[in-house]
């Protein structure tokens, strides 16, 4: 883990917390940006490293919980949350919309550097896998759309004969189609381009 | 007899021929007075006594004129005369009473005949072998045969119940021609073999009493059925009727039809009230209810409710008193058991505001000292950074001292919210007291239609005390008592604070006509509470103030209803100077 190429976004209404996890992640060696709601959060452009969100789960205005909500299915920063009390049945809402950790106040120092750790973890894993399926889809997005209509019989594993007689068109322009999309997805094999299809949801 | 002229002329003339006819025919025979005899019996017979006489009159002529001779030698003849003379007269009233019996006996005959045909009742009249020998005509109405129908046939044609025999007295069922069956009273009388049937129709007073019956048994099944127990009792006391219910109830003891039947399964300890109560009723006269235990067959003593009404004569005296009593043990079981969950509800209730309140306390300090905790961990980072980074240490010391005020501040006013400071405890005047928080409470007291009565002496002795905290308990006290009265209809609400002197203490009373209070331990119990808003702390608290000053506060029902709190606190040894 390298936490000079992460952020931790803190979101705390209580401005003593806030100052004090701002300084004793600061002092740990974080880059770290605190904001005190929400909205101010929201209205943020985060720079494209990998994150970590630590939430106070009770603020006036929107709760953590409902920012939680609004943030999921998005790709935003894993979250930790962080309550002065917890009650089970936000703490058993809060881990199934996907958190981190939940951890009551007052937190110890490692438990909290921990879940932090392996928030920004899960966030460049994320963030990877993210960038490595936009590489694949900009390289099927230079497919001609026959190219596109020929991919899924190859990977169903027709042959070019076969292919050629459900399109409708000659065993020899299948051929040809598919050596270009091979080269454009840069599959160096049947098996390789089979295994990128699966990954955009093809077929 | 009355004969019309014509006739009695005809039965003169009837005498004349006769006699006429008798000369020539007494001649021929040579038997004259045989014949003479004959003429006078034939004209008695049919023309009556007085051609009779005639008769005998021309007939002596006759046979003196005649047959005797020589004429009118009277000596001579006068024996024979006289024997036929006295023979026809003889004849004449023996004919004559003949008749006059004859005439009675019809006249009987016409006076029977007449009571049989128009009798209602039917009568028949039979022979040894029950043979119908006589049927009047309503019997053939009420059967629909006439006498020529049935003469000579058993009767048990219209009565098949009756054994051969048997001489028919008392109800019977009755068969008509076409079948039906009719309900019949039988009487008879016997005269040697012959045996007379009176048969009166009472199908309607069968039908009649049937109904009655049928109507009395449809109102036994109601007063069997209803849930409630029912009885009536004389205006003396003794039980006329108790319904099924009732004696099953009661059990078999419930025999007894005494005066006291009911109050003899009283509870022992209602028994005495509900007799008094009871006595008052009865000489009211008047409608009434009461409850009372009252013992079941199994030993249960169950709470039932009693609804008397009486009923009265013209004079309106008392007749006779009609009582349902209804079981409400388990209404009552169940008014108590709700009263006591719904106090439970409000303490879990208010339990549950408490620990929400606890909660937010919690969070209140749980921040700064999260923050103290980041700040100080933040604070050693810096100390063993290279180099040491002393603005960042400084800086994080300070946020710790910030913040740890700010959990002490939070920390004090907790502390005031549940402030309980040791009394500092002063000789004070318990009259003073009141007067003073009479004060205070007198405005809503009024504004509550609570009626405030106070009663202290002015000879109190001085108690040792804290004068707020003492204050604060009668205060608390007082407000419980208006609170609790929040349902006692207007009128009723009256609040009384009295105090008394005892040995070693001076006793402080507060009595109200409110609702009463079901657990007497619980009230003193930490957040309980019966009041919509309220902690729970005041008699809790209160209690407190009180033993800090070595006194006792306790609850107990009030007399007329509503809870007395009473509290005590210790005499101001010897120091008789107190404030004011």
């Amino acid at each position: 883990m390298n936490p000079d190429r992460s952020m931790v976004y803190i979101l705390d209404d209580d401005a003593r917390v806030r100052e004090a996890l701002v300084a004793l992640l600061t002092s740990a060696g974080y880059r770290v940006t605190a904001f005190a709601s929400a909205p101010e959060y929201l209205a943020y452009t985060r720079p494209d490293v990998p994150g970590c969100l630590v939430l106070d789960l009770n603020m006036p205005g929107m709760s953590g919980l409902e920012l939680q909500r609004e943030l999921a299915g998005k790709h935003e920063p894993p979250i930790v949350f962080l309550t002065g009390h917890g009650d089970i049945p936000s703490t058993v809402k809060a881990m199934k919309g996907g958190a981190v950790e939940f951890l009551a106040k007052p937190f110890d120092e490692d438990a909290l550097m921990e879940a932090i750790n392996a928030a920004i973890k899960q966030d460049s894993q994320a963030r990877e896998a993210h960038a490595r399926l936009e590489a694949i889809r900009k390289r099927y997005l230079s497919l001609t759309p026959r190219e596109r209509e020929v991919l899924p019989f190859i990977v169903r594993g027709f042959l070019n004969k076969q292919t050629a007689g459900e399109l409708g068109t000659s065993e020899i322009t299948i051929r040809i189609h598919r050596g270009q999309i091979m080269r454009k997805m840069a599959a160096d094999s049947l098996a390789d381009l089979v295994r990128l299809a699966a990954k955009l949801g093809i077929p | 007899m009355s004969y019309s002229k014509s006739a009695e002329w005809k039965q003169y003339l009837l005498a004349l021929a006769l006699c006429l006819a008798a000369l020539p025919i007494a001649r021929g025979l040579g038997a004259p007075s045989s014949c003479f005899l004959i003429a006078v019996m034939a004209v008695s017979l049919y023309g009556g006594r007085r051609p009779a006489l005639l008769a005998t009159v021309l007939n002596a002529f006759t046979f003196e004129r005649f047959f005797l001779l020589p004429t009118l030698n009277l000596r001579a003849s006068m024996p024979r005369l006289a024997v036929l003379i006295g023979a026809m007269l003889l004849t004449v009233e023996i004919v004559e009473a003949k008749k006059r019996s004859e005439r009675a006996r019809r006249q009987l005959d016409e006076d029977f005949r007449l009571l049989a045909e128009t009798s209602p009742d039917a009568i028949v009249s039979v022979n040894e072998q029950q043979l119908v020998e006589f049927a009047n005509p309503a019997f053939a109405t009420m059967f629909g045969f006439s006498f020529s129908e049935v003469r000579n046939k058993p009767v048990s044609l219209v009565l098949p119940d009756l054994e051969p025999g048997q001489i028919p007295a008392g109800e019977f069922s009755a068969v008509r021609r076409n079948g039906d069956v009719v309900d019949v009273e039988a009487t008879c009388g016997s005269f040697r073999t012959k045996t007379t049937i009176f048969l009166r129709d009472i199908s309607d007073r069968k039908r009649i009493q049937k109904k009655l019956e049928q109507s009395e048994q449809s109102l036994r099944l109601i007063l069997d059925t209803i849930p409630g127990l029912v009885y009536t009792h004389t205006p003396d006391g003794p039980i006329e009727y108790a319904n099924q219910r009732l004696t099953s109830f009661l059990g078999n003891s419930m025999n007894q039809k005494s005066a006291d039947a009911l109050v003899a399964f009283m509870h022992p300890e209602d028994k005495e009230p509900a007799l008094e109560q009871l006595t008052r009723n009865l000489t009211r006269a008047t409608s009434y209810t009461m409850e009372y235990r009252i013992r079941r067959d199994d030993g249960v003593y169950r709470w039932v409710q009693a609804s008397v009404q009486p009923l009265k004569d013209l004079q309106s005296s008392v007749i006779r008193w009609y009582g349902l009593l209804t079981d409400v043990d388990d209404l009552r079981m169940m008014e108590v058991s709700l009263r006591r969950t719904q106090a439970q509800l409000a303490q879990s209730a208010q339990r549950a505001a408490v620990s929400e309140l606890a909660a937010s306390i919690a969070h209140e300090i749980s921040q700064p000292v999260s923050a103290m905790v980041a700040n100080g961990q933040a604070g050693l980072r810096w100390l063993r950074a290279t180099p040491l980074d002393t603005a960042g240490v400084q800086a994080a010391l300070e946020r710790i001292v910030r913040d740890g005020k700010d959990a002490g501040e939070v920390i004090t006013g907790l502390r005031s919210l549940f402030r309980r400071s040791s009394p500092e405890k002063k000789p004070l005047s318990m009259r003073w007291i009141v007067s003073e928080v009479a004060l205070l409470a007198r405005e809503r007291a009024e504004r509550e239609r609570v009626a405030f009565d106070i009663q202290v002496p002015e000879n109190l002795p001085p108690v040792l005390g804290d004068r707020v905290q003492l204050q604060h308990v009668l205060l608390n006290l007082v407000t419980n008592a208006i609170d609790a009265m929040q349902h006692t209809p207007d009128g009723s609400r009256l609040l009384t604070v009295r105090a008394h002197n005892e040995e070693s203490c001076v006793v402080t009373q507060v009595a109200d006509t409110g609702m009463g209070v079901v657990d007497f331990d619980a009230i003193f119990d930490s957040f309980f509470t019966t009041k919509d808003k309220g902690m729970g702390m005041g008699l809790s608290i209160s209690r407190s103030i009180v033993e800090a000053h070595s006194g006792r506060l306790w609850g107990e029902a009030n007399a007329g209803g509503g809870t007395l709190f009473s509290f005590t606190v210790p005499h101001a040894a010897g120091g008789d100077e107190h404030e004011p």
